[in-house]
């Protein structure tokens, strides 16, 4: 009874983050040995917060006030430095960039495992089982550099099973992984005989019976998860004039870290002005490069863009088709919300009403923003361009239901066409218009 | 909790650091005044100094420079650019290592100390100048002469112009920066190429002027993105150590 | 971004323990300052290509050294402002146009450049550089700075990616101008980037386990004929000193 006691997770969290906003207000939860926990929310609720807080990236090097206690196996894992907790508790956080340290495949598996103190044939044997378990053997000498966002993130996965902490935390793990490797996850998840974590925003197929319970975080507190049905005003399309059409587009895209390439066909496209359509497609499908043809970033290998009739060139769609990439900060550049508002060269009033429009405040530093806030001003600059062709990549992805909604309304309302790119089902049957998915590298009504 | 040991925290500015220098000069090209194209090395060498200090600023902009030979196909160049703008850096940082507000002995010590050693590296060029259109000796009666009297007279000149200088925020200061890159950067380059017996004297003459382009350029640059980065980024101090 | 000049291959020179490669290429270097004939010269210049030729094929070697040939003419063109008082070797009108000193001395310093840059050339084509840096830590190199090496290799095409998107998404909202885009905002958001990283690299680094205690040096297993190779490395670059 006492060890069974003693390998259970219990926590209890507050914390705020440097700038004083109050994330966690006596955030509680417990997870016994070897139990599967799913935790779902909104984006901006404090998944990843908490996962940095339970692993040591947070106070860390960027601050915040932490009280409370995390306590497994007699010790209150928070009063240890990130070093000293990875036998207990490893994670795979969202953003696998900000976890890659080293150049090649191989030595960012075998960094953990050398500080592990481990002997060189425990430590070869780890390597091995667990790149072959994510399907990465062959990838050993392959730079970081070169791989795809799911490979990257099953690199992620194999050095957690490699370290094989007491209790795994998976931050959106299923993200970006093909439906192949999210079957093959919830499969390797299901017979884990470790305490897991998985944080999520949306449900997944692939959780179902894998978790024993489900919370969600709400006003910093750890609730029970109770599925809502969203409510909102559906959201009305208008019509326009123009017309963005595309036609027999071939798109050749290379594999990287294998050197293969394999292409996407798109026969033909057309959205008209005002209108919504929906993209779908797996992870890996194509969706970006397809939405950087159209807006004149990648040169497509054949076919055609038009708009009325006129054929683009490369420069011309940059103008006129408006790409909300996936991260925010790479499409912001100035110190200051009103840097960045006043760059479009619209007038002060315009940007009043959208600074109000968009919950953006005048003065705010652009490094400073929280993710979903960057997003909000990511939006409200491409806003204030007025192109009339517009590409969500994975907005919902980035912000809560309720802001995505806003968005899209505010667009919608000003006539712009929008085709929204999403990988995930719920979100796409909440929207008006079509929808089009991208499958055998062809994109095809749906 | 215990002491947070910065050693993380080092490793990753400096190795961050080094790569944005690689990049720069990697990558970042702008038309140059005397045509062709300008790599921006010495912005990030300059920014890396001003911002983080001699030592930051010595490590980034000597490996910066030298791993962007290396993977750039120049690895000849490696150890040379490793040297003058690794220098160029430390000289840089010394001279506005002190914030806003100076102490006089902190001021006085690092004056002299970057003096010491900008006299050196113009003292050895000035050897090789003297020597330029004869046998390529490196000694040769007079040159001393002429070599001490320019180091003198700059000694004399720093030190005056020091008791000016007010650190990171002084425009006279980054005046000096500039002339100082530029001079170590040309002359370094035609000194050590030289010295290292790899390539000849004349050849080495002909880079000079083009070095004089992209390290006063480059400089300017530099430290118009810290002040540029500093508005954006308001916790940029607390990374120096 | 390529960073590695890395081309696979089984040649006896791919096959060399990445230690002796280590100091072949600097005693090389090293004694290339020493030449004192003809014949050396020669061999310092020759030894690199024919290295290169049997390691990774005549087609990459040219691709190589293609780089430096006009660093080599403009050199060959300044031979008569060398040593311009020396034994006269051609003389036109009574003009000396070249001495034996001045070509003398050129081709010192071109057979050097060449052999130099070409065994360093050598080196990153036939060995990764995570492997470099494991044999630097062989010799020493401390194991903090062989941590940077690898993360600097790591952060380098990085950025160069995130630059390469800065610089899309500008021409998404800007106006090109008579030279591009403006730099300064484009550098800036780089450079802002990258120095938002270096707090999640450190906690990266700690949560990977750094600050615990430190590892032992990683032994890499003698390759078979690792004395030969070694010998190899020794006395090539010493005979090129012995030979006058």
């Amino acid at each position: 009874m006492q060890s069974f006691q003693d390998l259970m997770l219990k926590a209890d969290i507050s914390f705020s983050y440097p700038d004083g906003t109050r994330i966690f207000d006596h955030l509680s939860f417990t997870a016994d040995e070897g139990e599967h926990l799913l935790i779902l929310s909104e984006p901006g609720s404090g998944k990843s917060t908490l996962s940095r807080l339970l692993a040591g990236a947070l106070p860390g090097y960027t601050g915040g006030n932490l009280d409370g206690y995390a306590e497994f196996d007699g010790k209150d894992i928070l009063s240890l430095p990130p070093y000293e907790r990875m036998e207990i508790i490893g994670r795979v956080s969202q953003n696998t960039d900000e976890m890659l340290l080293f150049s090649s495949v191989e030595e960012e598996i075998s960094f953990p495992l050398m500080n592990l103190g481990l002997e060189t044939a425990e430590k070869d044997r780890r390597i091995a089982d667990c790149l072959e378990l994510f399907g990465l053997e062959k990838y050993r000498k392959v730079s970081t550099a070169e791989l795809s966002g799911g490979e990257k993130r099953r690199l992620m996965l194999s050095i957690l099973f490699a370290v094989d902490p007491c209790v795994y935390i998976l931050d959106e793990a299923f993200d970006e992984l093909s439906p192949y490797w999210r079957k093959k996850l919830r499969e390797i998840l299901s017979g884990l005989d470790r305490t897991v974590i998985v944080l999520g925003s949306h449900m997944l197929s692939e959780y179902d019976g894998v978790f024993s319970r489900m919370l969600s975080i709400e006003n910093g507190k750890a609730v029970q998860y109770v599925p809502v049905k969203d409510s909102y005003t559906p959201l009305e399309m208008k019509t326009g004039n123009s017309v963005l059409k595309a036609e027999n587009i071939e798109i050749e895209r290379i594999h990287r870290s294998s050197g293969s390439s394999f292409g996407l066909s798109v026969p033909s496209f057309e959205m008209g002005e005002g209108e919504c359509i929906t993209l779908l497609g797996d992870n890996g499908s194509g969706k970006s490069s397809f939405s950087r043809v159209l807006s004149g970033l990648l040169k497509e290998k054949s076919g055609r863009v038009l708009i009325n009739g006129k054929e683009l060139s490369q420069k011309e769609r940059r103008h006129s088709v408006a790409y909300l990439m996936q991260n925010p900060y790479e499409e912001l550049f100035l110190p200051t919300v009103l840097d960045e508002l006043n760059s479009t060269g619209a007038d002060s009033s315009r940007i009043d009403y959208v600074l109000s429009l968009f919950s953006l405040e005048r003065d705010a530093y652009v490094q400073e923003l929280s993710y979903g806030k960057a997003k909000m001003l990511q939006a409200a600059v491409f806003f204030l361009l007025g192109r009339r062709f517009a590409i969500f990549d994975e907005m919902d992805s980035a912000l809560s239901s309720v802001d995505f909604h806003r968005v899209l309304s505010c667009y919608l309302d000003n006539g712009t066409a929008v085709l929204v790119i999403t990988h995930d089902m719920s979100v796409a049957s909440m929207l008006p218009g079509r929808k089009l998915m991208i499958e055998g590298g062809v994109l095809d009504e749906h | 909790m215990a002491e947070k040991n910065r050693t993380a925290m080092r490793i990753s500015l400096i190795a961050i650091m080094t790569a944005i220098v690689a990049v720069f000069t990697l990558v970042i090209r702008i038309p140059s005044p005397i045509g062709g194209y300008i790599s921006l090395c010495d912005a990030a060498v300059t920014f890396a100094s001003y911002a983080f200090g001699p030592v930051t600023g010595f490590i980034a902009g000597g490996l910066g420079t030298a791993f962007a030979d290396l993977i750039g196909g120049y690895p000849q160049w490696a150890l040379i650019s490793f040297i003058v703008h690794g220098f160029e850096a430390f000289i840089i940082g010394l001279m506005v290592k002190n914030g806003t507000s100076s102490g006089t002995i902190k001021s006085i010590v690092s004056i002299l100390i970057g003096t010491v050693m900008a006299v050196l590296a113009i003292a050895l060029s000035g050897y090789i100048f003297s020597s330029l259109f004869t046998d390529g000796s490196f000694i040769k009666e007079g040159s001393e002469h002429a070599a001490l009297t320019i180091a003198l007279s700059l000694i004399v000149l720093s030190i005056f112009l020091g008791f000016l200088l007010k650190g990171r925020d002084s425009v006279i200061a980054g005046v000096i920066a500039v002339v100082l890159a530029v001079i170590i950067v040309s002359l370094g380059y035609l000194t050590l190429t030289t010295l290292f017996g790899l390539t000849v004297v004349s050849e080495a003459l002909l880079e000079v002027p083009g070095n004089i382009a992209q390290s006063s350029v480059g400089a300017v640059i530099g430290l118009i993105l810290y002040s540029a980065v500093r508005k954006g980024f308001r916790n940029l101090d607390t990374l120096r150590w | 971004m390529n960073i590695s000049s890395y081309i696979y291959g089984t040649s006896f020179y791919h096959r060399f323990d990445v230690r002796p490669k280590l100091f072949f290429t600097f005693l090389f270097s090293a004694l290339s300052f020493a030449l004192s004939s003809y014949i050396s010269v020669a061999l310092v210049f020759l030894i690199p290509i024919a290295i290169m030729i049997l390691s990774v094929g005549g087609k990459e070697t040219w691709r190589c050294y293609s780089r430096l040939i006009p660093l080599f003419l403009i050199m060959i063109l300044f031979i008569p402002l060398q040593n311009r008082d020396g034994n006269p070797l051609l003389v036109i009108h009574g003009f000396t146009i070249i001495t034996a000193e001045g070509l003398w001395s050129v081709m010192k310093i071109i057979s050097r450049l060449g052999g130099i840059s070409g065994v360093l050339m050598l080196l990153l084509l036939t060995e990764r550089n995570e492997d470099i840096i494991k044999g630097l830590r062989a010799f020493h190199l401390p194991y903090n700075a062989a941590l940077a090496a690898s993360m600097i290799l790591r952060y380098i095409p990085y950025l160069g990616y995130l630059f390469s998107e800065i610089r899309a998404s500008m021409s998404l909202r800007l106006e090109e101008g008579k030279r591009g885009y403006p730099v300064l905002p484009s550098i800036t958001a780089l450079v802002i980037a990258a120095i938002k990283m270096i707090p999640d690299t450190a906690s990266a680094l700690e949560e990977r386990g750094f600050g615990r205690v430190k590892p032992a040096k990683d032994a890499i297993p003698h390759p078979s004929g690792y004395l030969i190779q070694w010998l190899f490395g020794a006395i090539i670059p010493l005979s090129l000193f012995l030979v006058r």
